[in-house]
């Protein structure tokens, strides 16, 4: 079939990696040129905020096209776009936590108690961490699940 | 009113040739700030640019709307003012979306003439008036105001217009005029954002009598030189430098002189959020977010700390004996 040759091709992951960059190319291009608007520190934390909750709803979009379109191989896609996900969502996270905070340890946790939508953004990244941080081959391997299962974790989230 | 009609003099003793062209100018203007910015600091540079735009400082896409420079205290910010294409592009204005970036790009359906803004309820002379009566009843001063919106940020802008008292004073308010009603125009062919539900149109705001003759509240019918942008609430709004800015109601069609306090759009849509006052109060956070710093649009640097918000927005000597006695925490 030419389509899960196409899947299986030595270039779908390379190419899917850098596909993921083109966001944060963007807004880096963006805010050196200086093309992000009048408020580009409200611009950038939005976008990041944006794009990894779109990486997020890919990644579990991943399991149900696989099942319905019955092309298995869209499974080895999953736990890169998932680790993109968290990667947008730390970078939403920083800069957050630079631009508007300054990073202040102090203001920031104070912030994060304070408001019932930042306290809810920063569990959403506590709940994608421990996944993240897992998500690596070796200790997928230690933690006793084959290696094939690596992003059962992606799909429970 | 076409830009012709400011070229062109009335007076016969004025030859054409006496006009200083434009380009010129405006070439004067570059050169002088550019002089400032390179002979000495920040601050000299600040001074020379405010002189050079002393009457006007508009990029020559509207009306001249000039201004003699304003004698109220508190009225001569010595901040340096924002960027035209940041206060003209960056704006809340929900008539035409809750985008920034939506009243730049849809408010050219708004029309500015021919305008009528009706004066009614507890007044002695109540009626309409008409734009041009407006702009005729009293001289034109520029006023450079910093605005801090409620969303913690800030600009600094030259306005041109004068207080609002001078046309209270005009309609003769009686006993009974303890608040004054601001309300917006609220109309679907020319304002494309009315469709969506956010506020219950027409935008309404409100002041107690004392705050609407503060010589502070200013009437403005232009800023940096030119008649208001339509973006900017053309052809007249309100600015009231020391409380948030959507106190400032823009595209004003009707002033009511009221006996009870109006209740403004925003209170309406959520008044644990926003307060009748809303003044300017790095105390009283936002139930989602601190007042307490603020970022100054064009100014500050990516990873600039934001500045502090200062109690009134920096008037505090003009208005707080507004509000001697009150709590602020309960009257946000």
């Amino acid at each position: 079939m030419a389509r899960r040759s196409l899947w299986l091709h030595a270039a779908a992951k390379p190419l899917l990696f850098l596909i993921c960059l083109l966001p944060l190319a963007y807004l880096v291009w963006g805010a050196v040129s200086e093309n992000l608007g009048a408020n580009p520190a409200e611009a950038l934390i939005r976008s990041l905020g944006d794009w990894s909750l779109r990486g997020l709803c890919l990644t579990l979009a991943v399991t149900p096209l696989r099942v319905i379109s019955g092309q298995a191989a869209l499974a080895r896609f999953r736990r890169m776009l998932g680790l993109f996900s968290f990667f947008y969502a730390s970078l939403h996270l920083l800069a957050y936590a630079w631009l508007d905070m300054g990073l202040e340890p102090g203001d920031i946790a104070a912030d994060i108690l304070k408001r019932p939508f930042i306290l809810m953004g920063f569990t959403a990244w506590l709940m994608l961490l421990p996944l993240a941080a897992t998500s690596f081959n070796r200790v997928i391997k230690t933690m006793g699940a084959p290696a094939g299962s690596a992003c059962i974790a992606w799909s429970i989230c | 009113m076409p830009r012709s009609a400011h070229i062109r003099s009335t007076d016969p003793r004025i030859l054409p040739s006496d006009i200083t062209p434009q380009a010129i100018y405006q070439e004067r203007r570059q050169w002088l700030q550019l002089m400032a910015t390179g002979a000495a600091g920040a601050g000299l540079a600040a001074w020379a640019g405010r002189e050079a735009m002393a009457q006007t400082a508009g990029p020559g896409k509207l009306a001249k709307l000039p201004g003699a420079r304003s004698a109220v205290a508190g009225a001569m910010s010595m901040d340096k003012l924002s960027r035209y294409a940041d206060a003209t592009g960056y704006n809340n204005f929900y008539e035409f979306g809750t985008e920034k970036s939506d009243p730049a790009q849809y408010a050219g359906s708004l029309r500015p003439r021919p305008w009528t803004v009706t004066v009614e309820g507890e007044v002695g002379k109540p009626g309409s008036f008409d734009l041009d009566q407006l702009l005729k009843l009293s001289p034109m001063e520029e006023r450079v105001y910093r605005l801090r919106c409620v969303e913690g940020w800030s600009m600094v802008i030259p306005w041109v217009g004068y207080s609002l008292a001078e046309l209270i004073k005009k309609v003769e308010p009686n006993s009974r005029a303890k608040y004054v009603e601001f309300i917006s125009l609220a109309d679907r062919s020319q304002m494309p954002g009315l469709r969506n539900g956010v506020l219950d149109w027409p935008y309404t705001e409100g002041l107690r009598i004392d705050e609407a003759m503060h010589p502070l509240s200013l009437l403005a019918f232009g800023m940096y030189g030119e008649v208001l942008p339509n973006q900017n609430g053309a052809p007249l709004r309100l600015v009231l430098p020391w409380k948030y800015g959507f106190k400032s109601a823009k595209s004003i069609v009707k002033i009511r002189f009221v006996e009870k306090q109006p209740v403004s759009s925003w209170t309406e849509s959520a008044p644990r959020e926003y307060g009748f006052y809303s003044n300017v109060n790095p105390q009283v956070d936002h139930p989602r977010w601190s007042q307490g710093s603020e970022r100054r649009i064009g100014e500050d640097g990516l990873f600039t700390k934001k500045r502090p918000t200062l109690m009134f927005n920096g008037y505090a000597d003009q208005v707080a004996s507004l509000y001697a006695g009150m709590d602020l925490k309960k009257f946000y």
